[in-house]
């Protein structure tokens, strides 16, 4: 049976929200990416929302710029590194690195979202009680709170969605095999991702 | 005139259809026989457009990307499949001539 050679439509809403990568790839997703990077560090600098791992969020400390949009990029290429050597150890197709990287770079736009309703006031003053240990709740921050909480769920789902349909593009990999090697590398990315962080949380402190 | 498909599977039994009769349109000549489809033939029409745009933009799978409105990699991986889809065509074998081969 000879798979159909329709390609997908462009009107589709869930092809742009789940694979968009039928449609940018290469080096726009790469440019594109590297945008969504920036803005999310620069967003996550005011909210002091630290993206310190390849599936990680965190509301923490605030810090300088550059340590936001470093850890952002330190995510992304502990993401895409193991993909890329994942995509080579399986794949049959002539893939290319920077379609791997471009797609695993514009796979990272929910954390622009994330960064995004971390501003929420009522969040940021629930997370800074939380910080100082004062347990008392105000109902209209705790709703802000779990707003904020789901969403960042939501967000770290579609991002999984958005950068196993990317590998898969990139890579031509599909069934059980594309689906272990995504996991494995990308299990071994969040490693990568961690140690890294945290040697440059050491380096940042002095 | 209307622009017929050509059949390539049985509508029976789904099994790959063979040339049995040749005609010359103008003097209707014949020639009888047994000849199986060329492999491009075999392929659906939206796998023979594809494999026609190919080589209508000299092999560029980047022309072609733009052409369909998709990404490099989505092109690259259909004929992936196309080039495999055509590998099976070509060392697929007809009951008829299987048969043959036997006896």
């Amino acid at each position: 049976m000879t798979e159909t050679m329709a390609f997908p439509s462009r009107d589709s809403l869930r092809a742009w929200l789940f694979n968009p990568f039928h449609f940018i790839a290469g080096g726009r997703a790469l440019a594109m990416g590297l945008a969504v990077l920036l803005l999310a560090g620069y967003n996550g600098s005011v909210s002091n929302s630290h993206f310190d791992g390849v599936l990680d969020f965190h509301t923490g400390a605030a810090a300088p710029l550059w340590l936001f949009l470093v850890e952002g990029g330190i995510s992304w290429v502990s993401a895409a590194l193991p993909l890329c050597l994942a995509g080579l150890l399986i794949s049959k197709s002539r893939m290319r690195s920077i379609d791997v990287f471009g797609t695993a770079a514009l796979a990272r736009f929910p954390t622009l979202v994330m960064a995004f309703v971390a501003l929420l006031p009522g969040y940021q003053r629930q997370i800074g009680r939380l910080t100082v240990m004062n347990l008392e709740s105000i109902p209209a921050d705790m709703a802000a709170f779990s707003f904020v909480a789901l969403m960042v769920v939501a967000m770290l789902i579609w991002m999984v969605i958005l950068m196993y349909n990317g590998f898969s593009v990139s890579c031509n990999a599909r069934g059980w095999k594309a689906v272990t090697a995504f996991v494995v590398a990308t299990l071994f990315g969040e490693i990568i991702s961690k140690a890294l962080i945290v040697v440059l949380a050491v380096w940042a402190m002095g | 005139m209307e622009r017929r498909t050509l059949p390539v599977k049985c509508p029976s039994c789904g099994e790959t259809l063979r040339v049995k009769r040749l005609e010359c349109g103008i003097c209707a000549s014949a020639v009888e026989g047994d000849f199986g489809l060329p492999a491009v033939a075999r392929l659906t029409p939206d796998e023979q457009t594809f494999l026609l745009n190919l080589v209508q933009s000299s092999g560029s799978l980047k022309e072609l990307a733009r052409v369909y409105g998709v990404s490099y990699p989505t092109v690259r991986n259909r004929l992936d499949t196309l080039i495999e889809t055509l590998r099976s065509l070509t060392t697929e074998v007809s009951p008829a001539r299987d048969k043959e081969t036997k006896s």
